[in-house]
């Protein structure tokens, strides 16, 4: 038998273990599609963007005909497009548009699929998703943004003509929008920048094959210049003195040793002078970019 | 004999037992589970790569390995650009033959001085490294 204060614990033990009932306070959790849509909005807004994926994908399966159908797909893609995610923002934006291509979120889901096409460096296919930005809704906001966004891609694919070309047909096409002034002054900026500074990488290779280091100078690299001017000079003058004293192991090793290094230092100046050349394509793309005011 | 109390005691211990079962455990949570899944990466193995085939690459390979096993770690990080010197020159030998990969290579040793300054080829990253991986010396524009 088991004894009278122990039978009394094991009681108390048993109520104690079971969970209390909860008790029902008459409000219910109603999924409506304004309640799925808002939580997947306020995930985006918070930087939860996988959650948000999933709340807007909830909120397709859950309401499929809805008539909000299409701007929860196009959060999908905003989501992905937010979270640097730019292979399925692209294919995500591209379905808005053929599922929704006559509702208010194909002209956006254009813009964003050329600009998620930008960023994996497919230029061309691009440069078409911007295009038919102004197609499908030309009297949406992003209809000129596209323009302008399609000039910095033409810079970046085609280099000034293609950029000046571009600024050209916004100018045509939005003569009066906000940013004309803007597109103006970069034009001017293109027309004093017609010719860009070049430095030629084989003649910087061809300068120091004759002096070792003077291609790097050439390239406005003076202290990789002097580097590659000593550490060359000691190979030569050591491998030279080692033949003078008919020592041609000791000048085999050496001048073995320092082949490699001469020709890096030609390959090294061919390099510089193109990293130039880069230089200053980049900084007149950031005046450009700064110039029409234009980031994304 | 006295069972009762036994009995008693073997119930009272079952009992506290399925007591403790029944209290939750505590969930462990992490700030990295609230941010979703990290975004897909594809890295290739070593075990997966093609089996070099060349004796020149197999040479230089086998002496950058040799340097990244054997001396690097006695002197400790040195290099001042991302990726290092010793990795540079592994992956350019590799991607980019014997002839140019070591061209490559000798021209990063000359430039991996106290003259480097930064400027249109190099990227400062956060660690004060210069960011100058193998496909920014291409001689691509």
């Amino acid at each position: 038998m088991v004894p009278p204060r122990l039978r009394y614990l094991l009681l108390m033990a048993f109520f104690v273990a079971f969970p209390a009932p909860s008790r029902a306070t008459g409000k219910e959790i109603v999924v409506t599609e304004t309640v799925q849509l808002g939580l997947a909005d306020a995930f985006l807004a918070e930087g939860e963007y996988y959650r948000a994926i999933t709340e807007y994908k909830k909120f397709l399966f859950l309401f499929p005909d809805s008539g909000k159908a299409g701007y929860a797909l196009y959060g999908v893609g905003t989501a992905y497009y937010r979270g640097e995610e730019y292979d399925p923002a692209a294919r995500t934006f591209s379905v808005v548009q053929e599922k929704y291509g006559r509702g208010s979120h194909a002209a956006p889901s254009a813009y964003f699929e050329g600009l998620s096409l930008w960023k994996l460096g497919r230029f061309d296919r691009a440069g078409a998703a911007l295009d038919r930005v102004a197609a499908l809704d030309p009297s949406s906001e992003y209809a000129p943004l596209s323009g302008i966004g399609k000039s910095l891609l033409a810079y970046d694919a085609q280099g000034i003509p293609g950029c000046r070309h571009e600024l050209e047909r916004f100018l045509a096409s939005y003569p009066h929008d906000p940013r004309a002034e803007n597109v103006r002054e970069t034009v001017a900026l293109l027309d004093r920048n017609r010719e860009l500074p070049r430095k030629s990488p084989a003649f910087a290779g061809a300068m120091s094959a004759v002096v070792p280091g003077s291609g790097y100078l050439y390239a406005g690299r003076y202290g990789d210049g002097l580097v590659a001017f000593v550490v060359n000079g000691l190979f030569i003058a050591g491998t030279v003195a080692a033949i003078h004293q008919e020592n041609y192991a000791v000048a085999a090793i050496v001048g073995g040793i320092g082949v490699p290094f001469y020709i890096g230092n030609i390959y090294g100046s061919a390099n510089a002078a193109t990293k130039w050349n880069i230089g200053v394509r980049k900084d007149l793309r950031e005046k450009i970019a700064i110039s029409l005011d234009y980031r994304f | 004999m006295r069972r009762g109390p036994r009995k008693g005691a073997f119930a009272a211990g079952v009992a506290f037992a399925g007591f403790l079962l029944l209290l939750p455990r505590p969930a462990p949570c992490s700030n990295a589970a609230l941010k979703g899944p990290p975004p897909a990466t594809v890295r290739v193995a070593a075990s997966d790569r093609e089996p070099e085939t060349s004796s020149v690459r197999l040479v230089f390979l086998g002496a950058i390995g040799l340097f990244q096993e054997w001396v690097s770690p006695v002197d400790g990080p040195r290099c001042g650009f991302s990726p290092s010197c010793s990795a540079f020159g592994h992956q350019a030998i590799r991607e980019q033959g014997p002839l140019r990969g070591v061209a490559m290579t000798a021209d990063r040793l000359m430039r991996d001085t106290v003259f480097t300054l930064p400027g249109p080829g190099y990227t400062v990253l956060p660690d004060g490294h210069y960011f100058d991986p193998v496909s920014r010396n291409l001689l691509r524009e």
